[in-house]
C-alpha cells in the first residue's frame, strides 16, 4: 500500500512537471519546429507536446529511482525464516506434542534466521543510524516467549540483542551489524533462538509472523523517518512458521 | 509440599484481582510477580479455568530455562538461597555418572564457583536441568525449603503463611535487574 502510495506521488509529481512543460514550451521553438514539419494546428501541436512530456517525465522518474534506489541507496535484502532449535533445519511447521500427564512441562524452542545481505555504505550507515527491529507476531497471542541465554525484559537487551517492547512483542534490534559495513557480499546472519509455551491448550494452531520496524528505543522523529523511507532502503522476504498444538496418547 | 506456577503481569494500565483467579497465590516483592497453587495432575484443567484470564489482562507465564538456573547460582548469596541439591532430566540413568556425583559432592560442601564449574560441564555434555532444591531465609528465625522446576513452577515445603512474600520470584521473573 506504502509503495502504491508513493508510487501515485510520484507520478503526481512527474504529472505536474509535464504539464509545466506543456505551458512552458508551447510557444517555443518546439512548436516552429511541427510548423516547420506540417503540423500548424495548436491543438495538435500542445497535445504532441503533451505526450512528449509526459514520456520524458517518465523516463527522469525511471531514471531518478535507478540513480537513487540501486546507485546511491542500493536497498538491503533481509531474508527471514525460521529454524530448528539446532539451527540445521529450515521449518514452516513447530509442533508441540504433548500427553495429559506432562502438559505442564510443554514447551519447545526454535530459531529466528536472518540474513542481511547488498545495501551499499549510504544506504547502510542510513539504516544503521535510524535504527530496525524485526518484531514477532503471534496470531492469535497463544504463546508466552522467552530467549534461551537471558530474560526478555523492556529494560535491558539480551546478549543477541532481543528484547521485548512495551505491547510485550519480541523484539530483534538486528540494524548494528549494518555499523561499518559497505556493501554485504557475504550475508551476516543472527540467529536467536526463542522459546515458546502455550497460555492455552484449546488453540492448535498459531502463526508466527516476522515483521520489519523501527528500533523500539529510539525517538519518535527517527521512528517515524523509518516508517517513511524503509520499503526504499530495504527489501525483505519473509517465511512463516506455525505453531500446532498436538495431544498424543 | 505445594506447588505455584509463576506468572507475571507487564502492562501497569491494567488492575487485575488474584481474587478472580480462585486459586491460593503467592506473590514476590509486588504483586506483578506471583505464583498460583496447581496441582500438577490437574493442570489442563487449571489453564482451560484461567486461559481467558491470562489472555485479556496480559498477563504471562514464567519460562524456565538452565541459564536461568545457572544465574540463580551465580546470585544465591545475594537471594539468601542456600542450594542443595540439582537434579536432571533422566538422572536415573546416569546416577552413576562420575560428573554427577562430583556435583553432588560439591553440593555437599557448598563450594558454589566448583558448583558452577560442574555443572557448565554438564550442561555442556548435554544434561539438561529438571530443577534445583535449597533453603530460603524468609524470616530471621528460620529458613524454608524450595524446589524450583523447569517447567515454571516452584514447591514449597511448607504451608505458605499469609502475606508471606517470596523475593526469589521476582528474581526468577525478572533476572538480575531486581538485585539492582
Amino acid at each position: 500500500m506504502k509503495n502504491r502510495l508513493t508510487s501515485i506521488f510520484v507520478q503526481t509529481i512527474g504529472n505536474i512537471f509535464a504539464l509545466w512543460v506543456v505551458f512552458v514550451k508551447k510557444n517555443s521553438w518546439f512548436t516552429f519546429i511541427l510548423s516547420k514539419v506540417g503540423i500548424n494546428n495548436s491543438k495538435a501541436q500542445v497535445g504532441i507536446l503533451a505526450a512528449l512530456a509526459i514520456l520524458l517525465s517518465n523516463l527522469i522518474i525511471m531514471f531518478l529511482e535507478w540513480l537513487f534506489f540501486e546507485i546511491i541507496f542500493k536497498p538491503i535484502k533481509i531474508e527471514l525464516s525460521f529454524r530448528n532449535s539446532l539451527g540445521n533445519k529450515p521449518i514452516k511447521h513447530l509442533t508441540l506434542e504433548y500427553r495429559s500427564q506432562n502438559a505442564i512441562d510443554l514447551q519447545k524452542s526454535y530459531k529466528l534466521h536472518i540474513s542481511v545481505s547488498e545495501g551499499n555504505k549510504i544506504t547502510n550507515r542510513i539504516v544503521n543510524f535510524i535504527k530496525s527491529d524485526i518484531i514477532v507476531v503471534y496470531r492469535p497471542k497463544y504463546y508466552d516467549t522467552e530467549i534461551v541465554n537471558g530474560w526478555l525484559s523492556q529494560t535491558e537487551m539480551s546478549p543477541d540483542n532481543v528484547y521485548k517492547d512495551k505491547k510485550n512483542n519480541t523484539r530483534v534490534y538486528w540494524s548494528h551489524v549494518l555499523e561499518g559495513a559497505s556493501r554485504i557480499d557475504d550475508s551476516l546472519i543472527i540467529v536467536p533462538e526463542l522459546i515458546v509455551k502455550p497460555k492455552s491448550l484449546e488453540g492448535y494452531k498459531c502463526q508466527v509472523e516476522l515483521r520489519i520496524g523501527s528500533h523500539s528505543k529510539r525517538n519518535k522523529f527517527f521512528r517515524v523517518i523509518f516508517k517513511m523511507v524503509y520499503f526504499k532502503l530495504i527489501t525483505v522476504n519473509t517465511k512463516k512458521l506455525t505453531i500446532y498444538l498436538k495431544k498424543v496418547n | 509440599m505445594q506447588v505455584y506456577k509463576l506468572f507475571y503481569q507487564n502492562s501497569k494500565k491494567k488492575k487485575f484481582h488474584f481474587s478472580k483467579l480462585n486459586s491460593s497465590v503467592i506473590t514476590g516483592s509486588s504483586e506483578v510477580c506471583f505464583g498460583l497453587k496447581i496441582e500438577p495432575e490437574r493442570y489442563k484443567e487449571f489453564l482451560k479455568n484461567i486461559s481467558q484470564y491470562l489472555l485479556k489482562n496480559i498477563i504471562h507465564q514464567h519460562i524456565m530455562t538452565d541459564y536461568k538456573f545457572v544465574q540463580l547460582i551465580c546470585h544465591s548469596k545475594f537471594l539468601n538461597f542456600e542450594l542443595t541439591d540439582i537434579n536432571f532430566y533422566g538422572e536415573e540413568h546416569y546416577q552413576n555418572d562420575e560428573l554427577v556425583q562430583e556435583l553432588k559432592e560439591a553440593l555437599w560442601y557448598s563450594d558454589v564457583n566448583e558448583i558452577l564449574e560442574l555443572l557448565q560441564e554438564a550442561l555442556d555434555s548435554g544434561y539438561k536441568i529438571f530443577s534445583i532444591t535449597g533453603n530460603i531465609k524468609i524470616n530471621e528465625e528460620g529458613f524454608e525449603q524450595i524446589k524450583i522446576y523447569a517447567n515454571g513452577t516452584i514447591s514449597i515445603e511448607s504451608k505458605v503463611q499469609e502475606g508471606q512474600k517470596y523475593p526469589i520470584i521476582d528474581y526468577l521473573i525478572k533476572g538480575p535487574e531486581v538485585l539492582l
